[in-house]
């Protein structure tokens, strides 16, 4: 398969995920959050493609829904991380100095900590809850983005086409935006779509360790916790959401792949 | 003969991570003359390209001064990669226009003047720094640096990075622009016979030191 098909189709991938997750109020089967113990545990059946839970919730629409949840605050935290890291890194590389001794140690540190662990420090005193969580994991994530942007700034902030804008009379501000963020964006987008995968599975890590999402909030790694008792009395408590984490990480990596595959082409 | 820049004992020191320092140009004196060609002349590594640099005003020296009487511009040793990649050509010719808040129907006029007189095809204007030749693209860095309208044009071996006969027509381009415009070049290159047939005037880097200035007239090269 081709490249560009193989491209084209991730990306048709991923924005279906991205669709169903802004549409999921619509998509969902049922009410995700209607309890009817009366069906409670009911296998995969015509009815419920994926079964009920302990409430009778229907897995189908509670799936659907947790996507928002899971891929909306992905989404949101590698957007936060990769703006926020790039922005300082830039800064870093472009006036070094003081302020790029300072901020590198801070990355150093961050770096050298064990990341979950981290998180789950910051999510413990700021307390459950999903924007809680994007707080803590970005809190860890940014120096990634700040390393790799302060490196490729380093590397083009002496190139002659900065020189020849510096002499077209360029202050600090223009030649950062238009002349550095241009032409590191590629490797920063490319990283950011490859994190994508990791991040989904560190929220809901933190969900599943009761420190990301509260019930009743559909979120995956919350209801693979809740189900983590029934995996062997009822299985697709657990394996549904599994299985959506484990597809969309897949998809988004494959993803993340096709990018850079299009960026390195040059 | 009116100095236009007065370059007084300048040093450069690179200091390296390592510990290790470089010292790229040591006490370093002359004067560029009001509408002269001067000629700098030097082998790899003797600390012309930081000399331009400095006279640029891009880096500073660690030791002595420079003076200018005028605005300075510059025209580099690789045409490719003295242009933005994502930019077209038209966008960095203009940009310093666009600093200087020049309206842009005055811009786009004086583009294409600039694009005319350096035998650049105005269809190129659209095209991004790879979609055009070496010899195209610097023309193009010359119209860059023209349209800023300088007193000094620097050319750090403005046509080393070309084949023979593209050096030629940028040679000839800056001889034109000469006879047009009151501008001083300083013409930074390791080639010998291009310096002599160019320029009236040469200094010779050695190591980073001055050691000889040539008068075309009275001491010619060679």
């Amino acid at each position: 398969m081709k490249n560009k098909v193989k491209f084209q189709l991730s990306a048709s991938f991923v924005i279906l995920i991205i669709v169903c997750a802004l549409f999921a109020k619509y998509i969902c089967p049922y009410d995700p959050y209607e309890q009817d113990l009366s069906i409670a545990y009911q296998a995969p059946s015509m009815a419920h493609l994926m079964g009920t839970d302990a409430y009778g919730r229907d897995m189908l629409s509670r799936v659907i829904m947790g996507g928002q949840v899971s891929v909306l605050s992905t989404l949101a935290l590698v957007a936060i991380i990769s703006i926020f890291g790039t922005a300082v890194g830039v800064i870093c590389g472009y006036f070094e100095g003081k302020i790029d001794f300072v901020v590198m140690r801070l990355s150093d540190l961050c770096l050298a900590f064990p990341g979950l662990v981290f998180a789950l420090a910051v999510a413990a005193i700021l307390g459950g809850g999903i924007v809680n969580a994007i707080i803590a994991l970005a809190l860890i994530s940014w120096p990634k983005y700040s390393r790799l942007a302060r490196g490729l700034t380093l590397s083009i902030k002496e190139s002659s086409y900065i020189a020849a804008a510096k002499l077209a009379g360029d202050n600090a501000f223009q030649l950062i935006i238009r002349h550095i963020v241009p032409n590191i964006i590629g490797p920063i987008i490319v990283t950011a779509t490859l994190d994508i995968g990791t991040m989904m599975m560190e929220i809901a890590g933190l969900s599943f360790l009761g420190l990301g999402a509260k019930p009743p909030v559909a979120e995956w790694g919350s209801m693979m916790s809740n189900g983590r008792s029934l995996l062997q009395t009822y299985p697709w408590v657990v394996l549904s959401p599994g299985i959506a984490i484990f597809t969309t990480v897949v998809i988004f990596n494959l993803f993340g792949d096709r990018v850079r595959d299009e960026f390195d082409k040059k | 003969m009116e100095n236009i820049i007065s370059v007084k004992n300048i040093s450069k020191t690179f200091h390296r991570n390592s510990g290790d320092n470089t010292v790229a140009l040591s006490d370093v004196s002359f004067e560029v003359y009001k509408g002269e060609i001067l000629g700098v002349v030097g082998q790899s590594g003797c600390g012309k390209s930081t000399l331009a640099r400095i006279l640029a005003r891009l880096i500073k020296p660690t030791e002595g001064h420079v003076k200018t009487n005028g605005s300075i511009q510059m025209v580099f040793q690789n045409p490719i990669q003295s242009f933005d990649p994502r930019h077209t050509l038209e966008y960095s010719v203009a940009e310093g226009l666009k600093n200087k808040h020049v309206p842009k129907a005055e811009i786009e006029k004086r583009v294409s003047n600039l694009f005319n007189l350096c035998g650049l095809d105005v269809d190129l204007k659209d095209k991004y720094p790879h979609q055009v030749s070496g010899g195209q693209c610097q023309r193009a860095a010359i119209a860059r640096a023209l349209i800023m309208e300088p007193d000094i044009l620097i050319c750090d071996e403005a046509t080393s990075a070309l084949d023979v006969t593209v050096q030629k027509q940028i040679i000839d381009l800056l001889m034109d622009i000469k006879a047009h415009k009151d501008l001083t070049i300083i013409f930074i290159s390791h080639n010998l016979p291009l310096v002599e047939m160019f320029c009236e005037r040469a200094i010779i880097l050695k190591e980073g030191k001055l050691c000889k200035i040539y008068q075309k007239k009275t001491e010619p090269i060679g």
